[in-house]
């Protein structure tokens, strides 16, 4: 539940704060999110991961299927090579997954290292 | 591209930033130009006192050079200060500072450029675009003083025109062709071409005008015109054009799409009877008639043309190349139209005879050998399946970027230099344009591009395969009632 929760929330916030911020915003929200709501490192890494894996890929297939694709069949043989809009679609996905996953990660460790140094000033 | 104004109302092609339209028509008219390419740049050898250039040697006195300081502006960094100096012919352009791409910056050149006069080109276009009978054109384009053009003009009331309009230095014959020595007054351009003398046609008697960076004028004319004018274009739309009658704009469209190749006509059956047939292979024999068999038109599909290309090639080098490598340069190769005229009237040509070798050639041999020549790249190209004119041409068009993907590559296109269709390998006749100044306007066009510079739209290059394919699309010069047509999707609105 936890889990679900986060990935909604850290797509969410990424989203609204791409509006208004630069795209590395994303391993903010992650980072917030995951000291927000404590999980195990892999599991926050997998919700910050997901989250923008899942908004990125969907936003840009829905902007690059609206015209069938037409730039990301000029754009992906320049950047990864071939002419496949899908791989260039999971390639961004991939990206902007790893900076919010690394994000959220720091978030969960952030969190952990002050709950050890609270317990050990008890 | 269309502006209407409550004063006048044009439509046509552009440059962006230009507020005119530059080829196009108007409700009375229509206008357009090709680039005359006259020499307006003249290169003088200038002697300095010494290092410090502060003095030349100009009419058997020292003269004091006059410097202009250059600040050119570098972002978020100090200028950089270029000291020019200016004298009596102009800025020197390549000295010490400069090399220019030379082995050594020993030597001074000043630059007398008719363009670093000053003078308002964009007044040209305000006035076409407002033109509406001869007299209207012949004000607006006399204010083109460079770069010249052949600007050629119609009116529905019947009037054409062309003007080989620029501000031309009367040359003595040779003058500028080689740098001049800038110590003498006498090497200076004397004076300007008076412009009641410059070449035009105001309604000729053979009923048209023609443009195609052709000569502007017979050897009657008493100007120097310098350079090698291209004849094969010109040549053949005259001819073309002396022989339709009630022309209509498809005959018009396909006039400029012709993939004829007139100067292929006239050499080739010459050089196919030098071939000494006896000599050839089974391979070359194939070539050899593939070549008596092509209807001179380098089509798409054309083997025959790409034979010829190559065949061509080799001969014109065998002809010249041997000479051309012990001659002093700098000079230049022999032109085209030198070789057809030589080939066609002389067969002792003294130049045929490969000077390489101790026995003696003949036109026959050199032929001959070309073909043999010719034949070993041709062997290859059909087993790469491009011995089709259209694939070993491989017409593209590159984004500025040279990016492919960006590009139009591998169009399937005909024509080449000396065709009226003079698309080449990378450039060639962008826009195409017919107009019919009947009652009712009746106008086409097409360019190899679109409407849009994103990539990413489909506007970006749709006309292209139109373009390729020969064809053209109706031009809609709008009217004010026109307005509110559905086919308007999008208005956009300016306020300050």
């Amino acid at each position: 539940m936890k889990f679900f929760i986060s990935l909604i929330l850290i797509a969410a916030l990424s989203f609204a704060a791409c509006l208004y911020l630069p795209w590395w915003i994303i391993a903010v929200a992650g980072f917030l999110v995951a000291v927000a709501i404590p999980q195990g490192a892999g599991w926050s890494f997998l919700s910050g991961f997901l989250a923008v894996f899942i908004l990125w890929a969907g936003m840009s297939f829905w902007i690059s299927s609206a015209n069938d694709h037409l730039l990301a069949h000029k754009i992906s043989p320049l950047i990864i090579k071939i002419d496949n809009p899908v791989l260039l679609i999971l390639a961004t996905g991939l990206i902007g997954g790893l900076v919010a996953g690394l994000g959220a990660l720091t978030g969960s460790f952030v969190r952990r290292r002050r709950k050890v140094e609270s317990q050990s000033r008890l | 591209m269309q502006i209407s104004t409550p004063a006048f109302n044009a439509y046509g092609v552009s440059f962006p930033g230009s507020p005119g339209i530059i080829i196009g028509f108007n409700d009375s008219c229509a206008f357009g130009f090709t680039n005359g390419g006259r020499d307006v740049r003249d290169y003088y050898e200038i002697q300095f006192k010494d290092d410090t250039r502060k003095e030349y040697r100009f009419n058997n006195e020292w003269k004091q050079t006059d410097f202009r300081i250059e600040d050119i502006k570098i972002a978020g960094k100090p200028g950089i200060l270029d000291t020019v100096a200016y004298t009596v012919f102009g800025p020197v352009m390549y000295d010490k500072n400069f090399n220019g791409g030379r082995q050594t910056n020993e030597k001074n050149y000043a630059v007398r450029w008719k363009a670093h006069d000053p003078s308002n080109e964009l007044l040209i276009f305000k006035l076409l675009n407002h033109a509406k009978n001869y007299s209207d054109y012949s004000a607006a384009v006399t204010n083109l003083h460079t770069p010249g053009q052949n600007a050629v003009f119609a009116t529905k009331s019947g009037d054409i025109a062309i003007r080989t309009q620029g501000d031309w230095p009367a040359k003595w014959k040779g003058q500028g062709d080689y740098v001049m020595p800038g110590t003498d007054s006498a090497y200076m351009w004397q004076g300007m071409i008076p412009q009641n003398e410059v070449p035009f046609q105001y309604n000729p008697e053979r009923g048209f005008v023609s443009s195609a960076n052709q000569k502007p004028a017979d050897s009657t004319y008493p100007y120097y015109l310098g350079r090698e004018y291209p004849v094969a274009r010109g040549f053949l739309i005259n001819k073309r054009l002396a022989a339709m009658q009630q022309i209509t704009p498809q005959d018009m469209m396909a006039l400029q799409t012709d993939n004829y190749n007139i100067y292929a006509a006239e050499i080739v059956p010459k050089l196919l009877k030098g071939i000494n047939v006896q000599e050839l292979n089974s391979a070359e024999t194939n070539y050899f008639s593939m070549l008596s068999n092509w209807n001179f038109r380098n089509d798409v599909d054309s083997k025959g043309a790409t034979v010829y290309d190559q065949l061509f090639k080799l001969f014109r080098s065998a002809v010249y190349e041997d000479e051309f490598e012990k001659a002093p340069k700098p000079i230049q190769f022999p032109f085209e139209t030198t070789l057809l005229e030589a080939t066609l009237r002389d067969s002792v040509y003294k130049f045929f005879d490969d000077i390489r070798t101790p026995n003696p050639e003949s036109f026959g041999d050199i032929v001959t050998r070309s073909l043999k020549g010719a034949v070993l790249s041709l062997q290859q190209l059909e087993k790469d399946g491009k011995l089709e004119w259209g694939k070993f041409k491989d017409t593209h068009i590159n984004h500025l970027l040279k990016l492919a993907p960006f590009s139009r590559l591998h169009l399937p296109i005909g024509g080449g230099a000396n065709m009226i269709n003079a698309t080449k390998e990378d450039h060639g006749p962008s826009w195409r344009m017919v107009i019919s100044l009947t009652q009712q306007t009746e106008a086409y066009g097409v360019y190899p591009g679109g409407q849009s510079g994103n990539p990413g739209s489909r506007f970006y290059d749709n006309f292209i395969d139109q373009w390729a394919a020969g064809k053209y699309y109706s031009l809609w010069m709008m009217t004010k009632a026109e307005a509110k047509d559905s086919r308007v999707k999008w208005t956009m609105n300016f306020s300050n």
